[in-house]
């Protein structure tokens, strides 16, 4: 029987990830507005998309109304800075604080559930905290939204802010799944993906680690969503609870591979850009362009997490081929 | 009479509303080798899930080692010295052999310690040590097994019960790993093993208990229960 070795080799070195970093601080210094939005919008998908990979990737829970973090992070940063004339940081702080709450408080009965009852949980979730928001109009002014004021400073300084702040929460959010990738925690939320019974029957307290992988997984969603409310200055329901920000992230996510580092970093670049593209040159047929990269994905990389895992696939797919040519020749 | 180690009184378990196994008693002492036997649908998986945890118990209580572990989670369990390893090995598939093996010392915090553990499982299954790095799931159904077996070893436990030891094993390895489990019992740890096969459940075995539609039906010792026409009569139905 052949050893197959496990790839201990990094897919991409850190060199290569020196010099991107260097790259995309240099970016945003020299791309006109256009561009750098773009980049920032790649940022916040890549982030959204790491949060996925946290619950969904390395945990097994495919939380779907991810986005509700995001949402609850948008508001709690406009409440805090318009009511209690909070400055930005101590915002997002809260934001982060309620959406690690709510995923805490969700989590103990939502945890209950597996596989597609837990995804349509959590879609649930995130329509009940959207109407609640709708309807709960002094505090969150209802379907009207709440403007936040700007920033001081010029357009080209801000813009360059919210890149630089972006930037620094996707690696922020990469160094976290990276750090999942290593640490004792990582591997208690990779067995539970694995095996739930059999993480519960080696120590391992499946409720504690899905519960905390989910919380760690919100703030990453919440940061994300406070600093677009900034960024935005102005946010409502629909566009705070988009559940289009969780099948983005969902798409990438899978694009680049579920459980993997950088992999939905690439996916978030390709995805964004293809998306950004044919939106200035296929207006007409932009969704469409979405949508059949969406299928594309489902049917051409179902069920495998990683990039490793596929190329075993293709290969053994392409040897069972071969195997079946050779064999029916006389 | 030494105080039994796990001891079962009037244990009922099932799925739900469902109930599949009634009021059962049973017991193991520190350093015994128990054989629970019975056909396919007796109810043996559904009453060691409910022992390890897995499967809430709905009536009667479990006993470990002197305190009441009726309603402890699964997790507290093992850490309490109760291992159990279910049917169809369960191992993480996607890791390698020595992932899986540190898992199973997941709540033993000391570095050093879970390395002499590790040594001590391959020096038992050296097989293991040849195919550390190997992803798990690439193993034979002896060598998942025999990492099955050492992943629940990892966090030293007083008691080790395996679900269906020989469940889709050629006999030479049942033997291998029989042999291993020899030691083990030697070192002090008590074995409850579960078998569709009588020879390989109560070959060893000091006591066996015989499992039919939820109930125990038979009790007594391995040899005894071995020989006793009745227990053909459980098995072949006449």
């Amino acid at each position: 029987m052949p050893r197959s070795k496990p790839e201990r080799r990094a897919p991409i070195g850190p060199l290569a990830v020196a010099v991107l970093f260097v790259m995309l601080i240099a970016a945003g210094l020299v791309l006109n507005g256009y561009w750098q939005r773009t980049l920032t919008e790649v940022f916040l998908v890549a982030t959204i998309a790491q949060s996925i990979n946290i619950i969904a990737g390395f945990t097994g829970y495919a939380a779907f109304g991810q986005v509700v973090f995001f949402g609850l992070g948008n508001y709690t940063l406009a409440i805090a800075m318009t009511s209690l004339h909070a400055p930005f940081l101590a915002g997002a702080a809260m934001g982060s604080v309620v959406c690690a709450g709510f995923a805490m408080v969700c989590g103990v009965p939502l945890f209950r559930l597996k596989g597609h009852y837990f995804a349509i949980a959590t879609l649930g979730l995130n329509e009940a905290v959207k109407a609640v928001v709708n309807n709960w109009s002094s505090l969150t002014g209802g379907g009207s939204g709440i403007s936040l004021s700007l920033p001081a400073g010029n357009d080209r300084g801000n813009a360059q802010v919210f890149y630089g702040a972006f930037l620094m929460l996707m690696w922020a959010s990469i160094a976290m799944v990276w750090l999942l990738g290593r640490t004792r925690f990582g591997y208690a939320c990779r067995a539970i993906r694995a095996d739930e019974d059999a993480a519960a029957s080696t120590g391992v307290n499946p409720l504690f680690y899905k519960t905390g992988a989910w919380m760690v997984s919100a703030v990453l969603a919440g940061l994300a969503g406070s600093l677009y409310a900034y960024w935005q200055s102005y946010i409502e329901p629909g566009v705070a609870f988009d559940m289009d920000i969780s099948v983005k992230g969902f798409v990438v996510l899978l694009l680049g591979g579920a459980g993997s580092v950088f992999g939905p970093i690439v996916a978030a670049f390709v995805f964004q850009i293809v998306s950004t593209v044919t939106w200035g040159h296929l207006l007409t047929f932009h969704l469409g362009t979405m949508g059949i990269l969406i299928m594309l994905t489902v049917l051409l990389l179902p069920q495998r997490y990683t990039w490793s895992e596929r190329r075993r696939a293709v290969v053994a797919g392409l040897q069972s081929a071969r195997q079946r040519l050779v064999g029916a020749r006389p | 009479m030494t105080a039994p180690l796990l001891e079962l009184r009037g244990l009922g378990a099932g799925y739900g509303l469902l109930q599949v196994v009634w009021d059962v008693r049973l017991h193991v002492l520190p350093d015994e080798w128990v054989a629970l036997v019975g056909a396919s649908g007796a109810g043996k998986t559904t009453l060691v899930r409910a022992i390890a945890g897995l499967n809430p118990p709905l009536l009667g209580s479990v006993r470990f080692d002197g305190e009441d572990i009726t309603h402890l989670p699964a997790h507290q369990r093992v850490r309490a010295g109760l291992a159990m390893i279910p049917e169809g090995r369960r191992l993480f598939t996607g890791m390698t052999v020595r992932e899986n093996l540190m898992l199973g010392g997941f709540a033993e915090p000391h570095a050093a310690e879970l390395a002499g553990r590790l040594a001590d499982i391959y020096d038992l299954f050296p097989v293991l040590a040849t195919r550390r790095d190997q992803i798990a799931g690439t193993l034979s159904g002896g060598e998942q097994q025999m990492c099955a077996i050492g992943r629940a070893l990892m966090l030293k436990p007083k008691l080790l019960i395996i679900d269906e030891l020989s469940l889709g094993l050629a006999p030479a390895i049942v033997d291998a790993i029989l042999d291993a489990l020899i030691v083990v019992h030697a070192r002090g740890t008590a074995l409850l093993i579960i078998d569709q096969d009588v020879g390989v459940g109560l070959g060893q075995a000091d006591r066996a208990y015989v499992m039919r539609s939820g109930r125990i039906v038979m009790q007594g010792e391995a040899d005894r229960v071995l020989r006793d026409p009745a227990l053909h009569r459980e098995y072949i139905g006449v």
